[in-house]
């Protein structure tokens, strides 16, 4: 080479570095919008799990033959994307949401499917909205709800929006009627009685009317109340017996007595006279607390989990296992010599399922997974069923956590 | 590499995160400002680089004619004596001290900030919900603006997080334009002036190319991105025009900004680059006595340069001679 070309040459190289590495950052970084999901945890409904994969598809797997029903999943093409909450069984049909996103442009789908042929209940395809559709699906009688985000082909559209939709497979129109919310909901729906509520971004937890939920006229006046939390609400609400149990990302666990409340209210009334109680978690609140016997479990993204007595809001012990706790712990029973104690089988994002003594939060065991997990696992049959993140369905013995099975949900094909 | 991945979570990921974070908070929750706020900070940081090539341009205008000088001994000549003239080029270079790509010195340590920043404003205002349950291991556990998050991204009608390419009229196109032409007029006051014809032609392919190159990416940056490489060059221009000594910047023909002094002594080194001599070049016999920092590249380079210096010398001398 000439030395004329050598120095033009060496004078370019530092300068096409630079370019190839911005080009770099520029084709890498588009992954960073691409939704993953994987926080789909099984659902039991008969002898059969229901599961949605890591390709978006909500899948059947038969428990006895430990093999997928490759018979039955949807959709039958392309997957909806991502799947990040539980679908829901009512009667003969399951409905849950998925959506993906290409850059900024997203597109979710509400389905229902028939639980015998996996069809969906409202023609070729569920309802599709240009939103992003996390949380989980709730019901009351014929009537699905479901939180959005904003929706991406409509002008002037709210950050977020409430949808009740018509579960009837001979409806004229599947979606009845929409509140606007002043944020992306991501918290899903939870109903009792006549009551739905549904948290959002932007720190505002909703209670919204939903009887005679025909009734398309006004949406907006079905908001029975608000209540402004610390921090954003991004969690899935726990609501029992008149009670609401949810964390924020300000690190609070909260207990709000939906009764007691009217019109808009925030952490200055949060009145322990009620029974209510803000806890200070000390990392953000993300999976949904669960309560037994008088105790509430409260899980955070630190990996630190703590049981809370109901009535006062004081902490009874707290534990701390590796990685972020994203989805609720499941409750079960593990034998114990001859006896049987109650224990919590708590997913960790780092890897595994710690087992924790709900008595006073020692480490008894785990469910060496070696994946993370970010879904609930389900106990059936003896079984705790994990949906691990990298796409594998594995079960466990709940007595001595031996694994016994492992399936591949996106092939199909055994991975023990 | 997982201690590269590391190192760049915890050297350049989690600081940014955390300080645009915190600016956010102090700063009346926009993350414009925010931003703006950042770009600031880093450009003050990096002015001791800037003074070091404002220093290097100095010294480049310096050596023009010799290096002008150099390229007419060997002119039309070929073979051993193309690489005689490059080696001499070279060792003027270096006796000068000055790095004929030390113009690029600022935009490659501004790389990887670009490529950090990027990831942070994706990282900080996460789309996906494992984004945002992931954004909580970032932060450090001292910083307030933990729990403010998720941060409000619109600043101007922009959605910072979103790419230029879906931001409303007129941003989608004045961004990419604002862009390329900040940087444009960042690399027309930084370019080191040259007498090489090659030199020059890739000085004018690098005062081009990049704004347009540049320009042309802005398109496929969130918006965010395009706000702190706009504020960049901008504030990058403004310190420029003061450690360079206020030298007025020449676009199309025309001079712009500079103070009378500078704008007469500008006039004085393109007349002498035209004539090819220097009126500011020193007296021969002074550099070789002044001149503690060269560094040579053997005895007879060194005879040879003085040998060459004192012919100079004598010429100009003689020329001046003649004038008078």
């Amino acid at each position: 080479m000439s030395p004329k070309r050598t120095r033009s040459s060496r004078k370019r190289l530092p300068l096409l570095f630079a370019l190839v590495l911005v080009m770099m950052a520029t084709v890498a970084c588009v992954n960073d919008l691409t939704p993953e999901g994987g926080w789909s945890g099984p659902v039991a409904e008969d002898d059969a799990l229901f599961i949605g994969n890591r390709d978006g598809r909500l899948v059947k797997f038969d428990p006895i033959s430990g093999n997928l029903d490759n018979t039955w999943r949807y959709p039958s093409g392309d997957g909806l994307g991502a799947m990040y909450s539980n679908s829901v069984v009512i009667g003969e049909n399951i409905y849950g949401v998925g959506y993906t996103c290409r850059g900024d442009k997203c597109d979710g789908e509400i389905f229902g499917l028939s639980l015998a042929n996996g069809t969906s209940i409202w023609g070729q395809q569920g309802l599709e909205l240009k939103t992003k559709l996390v949380g989980s699906i709730g019901v009351s009688g014929d009537t699905l709800f479901v939180g959005t985000t904003a929706i991406g082909d409509e002008e002037g559209s709210a950050k977020g929006y409430f949808y009740a939709i018509d579960s009837s497979p001979t409806a004229p129109s599947i979606a009845k009627w929409r509140i606007p919310l002043d944020g992306n909901a991501f918290s899903g729906v939870a109903v009792e009685g006549s009551t739905a509520y549904i948290a959002t971004m932007a720190g505002t937890l909703y209670a919204i009317d939903i009887s005679d939920a025909d009734d398309a006229a006004s949406p907006e006046s079905r908001i029975k109340w608000t209540f402004e939390a610390e921090g954003a609400l991004a969690g899935p609400i726990l609501a029992e017996d008149g009670n609401l149990y949810f964390g924020d990302l300000a690190s609070n666990a909260y207990k709000l007595n939906s009764a007691s409340r009217s019109a808009s209210s925030s952490v200055s009334d949060v009145s322990s006279g009620n029974g209510e109680w803000i806890f200070d978690a000390g990392a953000w609140v993300w999976a949904k607390p669960i309560i037994e016997d008088g105790v509430v479990y409260v899980s955070a993204l630190d990996g630190s989990i703590f049981a809370i007595d109901d009535s006062s809001g004081s902490e009874k012990w707290s534990a701390s296992i590796e990685g972020q706790i994203v989805s609720s712990p499941t409750l079960f029973d593990r034998k114990r010599g001859d006896t049987r104690e109650r224990a919590l089988a708590v997913p960790s994002g780092e890897k595994n399922v710690q087992v924790i003594s709900v008595i006073d939060g020692r480490e008894l065991g785990v469910f060496v997974t070696d994946e993370p997990v970010k879904s609930t696992p389900l106990v059936h049959e003896n079984n705790l069923y994990v949906h691990a993140l990298n796409g594998d369905l594995k079960w466990f013995s709940v007595d001595d956590t031996t694994q016994r099975g492992c399936v591949d949900l996106k092939g199909g094909g055994r991975c023990d | 590499m997982e201690i590269f991945g590391i190192l760049w979570q915890e050297v350049i990921m989690r600081p940014m995160i955390n300080s645009l974070a915190l600016l956010y908070q102090l700063l009346f929750s926009n993350f414009g400002l925010s931003i703006i706020t950042f770009t600031i900070l880093i450009r003050l940081a990096m002015i001791p680089l800037t003074v070091r090539q404002t220093r290097q341009m100095k010294k480049m205008q310096s050596i023009q004619p010799k290096l002008k000088a150099i390229q007419d001994k060997y002119k039309g000549k070929k073979g051993d004596a193309r690489r005689q003239m490059s080696a001499e080029t070279m060792g003027m270079y270096k006796e000068a001290g000055v790095s004929p790509v030390g113009c690029l010195g600022p935009m490659i340590i501004q790389m990887p900030i670009w490529i950090g920043f990027y990831r942070a404003i994706l990282r900080t205002m996460p789309s996906t919900p494992e984004g945002m349950a992931n954004l909580s291991d970032l932060f450090y556990s001292w910083n307030p603006a933990i729990s403010a998050v998720p941060f409000n991204s619109q600043f101007l009608g922009l959605s910072l997080v979103d790419l230029v390419s879906a931001a409303a009229l007129p941003w989608n196109y004045a961004l990419p334009v604002l862009v390329g032409a900040s940087m444009f007029l960042q690399q027309k006051m930084t370019t080191n002036p040259t007498s090489d014809p090659r030199q020059k032609q890739t000085n004018q392919m690098m005062l081009w190319m990049m704004p347009i190159m540049f320009g042309a990416f802005t398109w496929q940056f969130p918006a965010g991105l395009a706000v702190y490489i706009l504020f960049s060059n901008v504030i990058g221009v403004v310190i420029q025009y003061y450690v360079g000594g206020k030298q007025p910047i020449e676009l199309f023909g025309r001079s712009f900004l500079g103070t009378d002094e500078s704008r007469a002594e500008r006039a004085t080194q393109l007349a002498a680059e035209a004539a090819g001599t220097s009126a500011t070049t020193p007296d021969p016999e002074e550099s070789d006595e002044d001149d503690q920092s060269t560094e040579v590249l053997g005895k007879d380079s060194r005879r040879s340069d003085r040998n060459r210096a004192r012919r100079t010398g004598r010429r100009t001398r003689r020329r001046r001679n003649k004038g008078s």
